[in-house]
């Protein structure tokens, strides 16, 4: 999850009155916020992905106040207009259809700020945007564009010079000379044409949502921005826009709207006015176990920076054009839990009694195991996820495994395991400097793939068992299946010759109950025992607990 | 040190020794037929009793050297060299036995030794001088001393005059004779050790209680012999369970204490039960394959009912009608088919409350999730999660808070701090902290919420539902002392072993 520096100075000037550095720190959790790290100077705080509005410090100020009861209520934003347009042409509709900006003046851009405004871009690329590929975000230098805009498709000849270059470079070499053209190109790369920004001289401003042109630059002296949002989703772009202004609104600058022509409609971006999203208290109060009167509901949701009116029961809430996360009645009620204050909850328990079950098969599993530890065995856990040498190469078995993740990041994690034996042998292989006799079990799912079923696989409980030491034989490791088998798993059971690795020829058993191969037991073959280092002979078993006859 | 009943083979030495003055443990072997490193054994275990004590004695041996080893095989110069000229009729020319004597360089020191024994004399015949033999002498001294040097080595003191003489006289020769000390330990019996043989049972103990010894009754005439139970005895391991399974009991007794019923479900799901029955939208980074691992090549053919499964698509499109916004976008079926291994529990739970509508109920599922993540000290690839639901009409936020208290109250942890969180598909969440006295330090343990509606109601569950989860194995480390988490699976049975049952 996304984390930001909070400096306490900088706090100070965004909160409504003095508060201590204890009183903040005590607060930020309450607001939804993990503490990272701590010092004098600052806080780092992890902020949840639903709430990019906290993406840097003008967005928690906004709900810190709220809760230290400093300002209440939605915030407004004065949005001026100066008649800046942007003409959409319609060929950007199959390639990057949506775009909006906005404009902020007077703006003092200390190196926190822009730090700030920053990283709150890279954080709104990754989450809204989806890497850039739903929303891309540019910030420009306003002085040095002539307006009208212009938005339109250009075609792979196009040139410019792109962000951090001296000279003019042509699309296929953007995309595969600078660094955000290697990371995001693939978005734009398959479509043919490539969206573009350029001004009334036809300048670039930027090439969404790859890279600026070098033109709009922004340095320290920098006081009026042009911000341009374009991406996929109208609501995306939007959203993005409004959370960005709105922290520079509050960074100090004045908004001026953007006029985006098409063909057949004009919108103008920013908007900031408020969605109403109403609930019954009702609702609200049932969910959160609370007794809350309108006024406090009122008041609450206040403290979450909510404005909101009551009738009849029902609560209507002004809720800010930032805040992208309320889709549903109950986020508001989450927010009357918020401005209430988590901390001042007191714990109830649930009005009806039930009684509580095991489930019959962790039933049989215990058996199993009770039984195995009566018989001095230890039980380990191995993984599901193991490499497919494990459970192939070094078992003598033919082929290779059917069920395989999708890049996997370590390959002691590439298939599911269709038997326990492996790695419990593999167990074993890693214990030759510990004390012998070793007695080992393991209980645990299997995976193979479903023939023809709805789900694709299915798993069984197995359970496998291994004996290791100098005299370890067949006789010994039957003698503890036997022991097992007739402990309640089955009445009725037979073994028969049977060939299976990783056991050896002529000490390998099949167990049979009602003509269904239940198992297998023998001793481990020496290429096994060699290919896993072990010096000692290991007799070894593994049951299907899943075949096993109902009782 | 206890001076307890004796062992068996410090019994037989005790009695051995008896009136006996400096026994050697090879002498002792010999006579008592105990192996010499038994007798070694019951000599330590007497002497820290303070039974027996012994001194070391130094010897000095003589071996033969090299030469001496040659001489004594083949003869000494002086005899071979008087064999070859009586073989040779008796006399033999100086130039003559210069070619045929082995070796060379022996020959002056040869006809220097016989000469002074007189077994040969020069006389000057013709051209050149010559040597004749009389009569072949019988074997000196220092030849018997040699011979018997061959298979023994003796010591100086046992050495008649004449043996001493014939010594000195082999040793002026170079390689004959080296000299070597070694020590013999002298076992005797302390007066302790004397008293206590005086004390010593009669041979006629018996050994061990065996059926045939029950059979015949003769324990009633023969005392049965006391042994060292104080002596430290072979270790033998106990079967247990692994602990990550221990603690996965407890929990569950736990959670049934408290009126839950336990459900079991598929490790692998489709991404519809993973992600999409639970709201979070297809386009999510948590759905990416940098988080969550995909089996390859394979789909789910029916991911649920017909009815369910347009319920979800509508709820991620525009809300349906759940009274949600929705996420905007259109829902892949196919997205859904695809089979992932469950990110968490609450894939399980989920679907049980989708197959068995209920009024109103508590269920728990303990089991393992998976992360494509890299394995370090506090992450695994796999590991396990628990998770309970209770669900009712009335159920609300505060009854959440309050069963987790009561569920931690159970595992001993009575201080817990509640704070607001996020997760996609609960609205309100939060998430909790509980403090550990042992460690007077804070952990992070189980999130929790109320399943949002656009969750519940497209699957037909009216009621809210409250759920709460978190790791297992966090709690087990704390359980155990356990810092780096890999250490749990990687089954070193010396730790298992060492880990104890009884807690």
């Amino acid at each position: 999850m996304p984390v930001i520096t909070l400096y306490f100075e900088r706090l100070a000037g965004l909160l409504g009155s003095e508060v201590s550095r204890e009183e903040i720190v005590d607060r930020i959790p309450y607001l939804g916020l993990d503490i990272e790290e701590q010092t004098r100077e600052y806080v780092r705080v992890e902020y949840n992905p639903n709430r990019p509005d906290y993406s840097t410090d003008y967005g928690i100020a906004r709900g810190l106040n709220g809760l230290l009861d400093l300002r209440l209520g939605t915030p407004h934003y004065q949005v001026k207009s100066d008649g800046f347009k942007i003409s959409v042409e319609s060929n950007v509709k199959n390639v990057r259809p949506f775009i909006v900006g906005a404009i902020t003046r007077d703006l003092r851009l200390d190196d926190e700020t822009i730090r700030q405004l920053i990283a709150m871009q890279e954080d709104l690329h990754m989450g809204i945007g989806r890497r850039r590929a739903k929303v891309a975000i540019g910030l420009h230098n306003l002085d040095k564009i002539v307006p009208p805009l212009n938005y339109r498709a250009v075609g792979v000849d196009f040139s410019f010079v792109p962000l951090g270059s001296n000279r003019s470079m042509q699309i296929p070499e953007i995309l595969q000379e600078t660094e955000p053209g290697r990371l995001y190109g693939e978005i734009v790369r398959s479509k043919g044409s490539y969206p573009m920004i350029t001004d009334s001289r036809g300048e670039v401003l930027s090439f969404p949502p790859i890279i600026n042109g070098e033109l709009t630059k922004l340095t320290p002296n920098t006081k009026n921005l042009f911000i341009d949002v374009t991406g996929t989703d109208s609501k995306a772009v939007d959203d993005a826009l409004a959370i960005l202004v709105a922290a520079l609104h509050d960074a100090g600058g004045s908004i001026y709207s953007v006029m985006v022509t098409n063909q057949d409609s004009i919108k103008r971006s920013p908007d900031f006015t408020p969605t109403i999203r109403s609930f019954e208290m009702d609702f609200c109060n049932r969910l959160l176990g609370l007794d809350l009167n309108k006024e406090q509901m009122i008041s609450n949701l206040g403290r979450a920076r909510i404005d909101a009116k009551a009738h009849d029961g029902v609560i209507e809430a002004s809720i800010p054009r930032y805040r992208t996360d309320i889709l549903h009645p109950v986020d508001l009620v989450e927010e009357v839990a918020l401005g209430y204050g988590i901390q001042n909850f007191t714990v109830t328990l649930p009005a009806t009694v039930t009684s509580g079950a095991s489930n019959a098969i962790q039933r049989l599993l215990d058996g199993i195991r009770e039984a195995l530890v009566g018989l001095s065995m230890i039980e380990v856990m191995n993984f599901n996820l193991l490499d497919d040498s494990l459970l192939y190469t070094k078992m003598n078995r033919e082929g290779r495994s059917t069920l395989r993740v999708e890049g996997p990041k370590s390959s002691e994690h590439e298939v599911l395991r269709d038997r326990l034996l492996p790695s419990l042998l593999a167990t074993l292989g890693g214990n030759v400097h510990e004390e012998y006799p070793q007695r080992i079990f393991e209980v645990g799912k299997v995976y193979v793939k479903e023939g023809g079923g709805r789900m694709a696989t299915q798993e069984n409980y197995h359970v496998a068992a291994a004996i290791a030491h100098s005299s370890a034989n067949y006789s010994e490791i039957k003698s503890t299946m036997d022991s097992l088998l007739g402990s309640g798993l089955l009445d009725d059971f037979t073994f028969r010759t049977a060939k299976c690795q990783p056991f050896a020829s002529g000490r390998t058993a099949a167990v049979l109950a009602d003509n269904i191969t239940v198992g297998y037991v023998g001793e481990v073959s020496p290429e096994t025992l060699a290919n896993l280092s072990l010096k000692v002979p290991v007799g070894a078993f593994e049951i299907d607990v899943s075949v096993l006859p109902k009782k | 040190m206890s001076t307890g009943p004796l062992h068996p083979l410090e019994n037989r030495l005790l009695r051995h020794l008896v009136g006996k003055e400096d026994q050697t443990p090879e002498l002792v072997a010999k006579s008592t037929k105990m192996k010499p490193d038994q007798v070694r054994r019951a000599a330590e275990w007497l002497k820290t009793k303070g039974f027996v004590e012994s001194k070391v004695r130094l010897l000095r041996e003589i071996q033969l050297g090299p030469e001496g080893v040659k001489a004594a095989r083949r003869g000494l110069p002086e005899r071979r060299l008087v064999r070859l000229v009586s073989d040779k009729g008796g006399s033999m020319s100086l130039g003559d036995l210069r070619k045929s004597f082995a070796s060379p360089t022996e020959l002056n020191p040869a006809l220097g030794y016989a000469r002074r024994r007189s077994w040969l004399q020069f006389s000057q015949i013709g051209t050149g001088p010559v040597v004749e033999v009389s009569n072949i002498p019988r074997p000196t001294t220092e030849e018997t001393l040699l011979e018997r040097m061959q298979s023994h080595s003796v010591e100086t003191e046992n050495l008649t005059k004449s043996e001493n003489r014939a010594l000195g006289e082999l040793s002026t020769r170079p390689g004959y004779i080296v000299e070597v000390e070694h020590k013999e330990v002298l076992l005797r019996l302390t007066p302790a050790g004397k008293s206590a043989s005086s004390k010593l049972g009669s041979t006629s103990e018996l050994d061990a209680i065996t059926p045939s010894l029950l059979a015949s009754k003769a324990w009633r005439k023969r005392p049965l012999r006391a042994i060292d139970v104080e002596a430290p005895a072979p270790a033998v391991h106990l079967g247990k369970k692994h602990p990550v399974q221990r603690f996965l009991d407890e929990v569950r007794e736990i959670f049934m204490s408290l009126g839950f019923e336990e459900i079991e479900g598929p490790t692998v799901q489709p991404c519809f039960w993973n992600f999409d029955a639970l709201f979070i939208p297809q386009d999510h980074p948590a759905r990416d394959m940098q988080d969550t691992f995909y089996l390859s090549g394979l789909q789910a053919s029916q991911v649920a009912d017909r009815r369910i499964v347009r319920e979800v698509a509508n709820v991620h499109h525009d809300g349906g009608n759940t009274g949600s916004m929705g996420w905007g976008y259109d829902w892949d079926e196919n997205g859904g088919r695809r089979i992932v291994l469950r990110t968490h529990t609450t894939a399980v739970t989920i679907r049980y409350l989708a197959e068995n509508v209920l009024e109103e109920g508590r269920v728990f599922s303990i089991g393992k999730v998976f992360r494509n993540e890299k394995v370090t000290y506090k992450n695994l690839v796999e590991f396990h999660q628990i998770e309970g639901i209770a669900f009712g009409p009335k159920v609300s936020l505060r009854d959440m808070m309050g069963l987790l208290s009561q569920f931690y109250s159970r595992l001993g942890l009575d201080k817990v701090k509640f704070w607001p969180s996020f997760f996609p598909y609960t609205e309100p969440s939060l998430q909790s902290m509980v403090y550990f006295e042992k460690m007077n330090k804070w952990v992070e343990l189980c999130g929790m919420g109320i399943f949002r509606p656009e969750v519940t109601l497209p699957l037909g569950i009216k009621n809210p539902v409250l759920a709460w989860g978190g790791g297992l194995e966090r709690l087990v480390m704390l359980r155990y002392g356990v810092d780096d988490i890999r250490q749990l699976y990687q089954n070193n049975l010396g730790w298992l072993r060492s880990l104890p049952v009884c807690l």
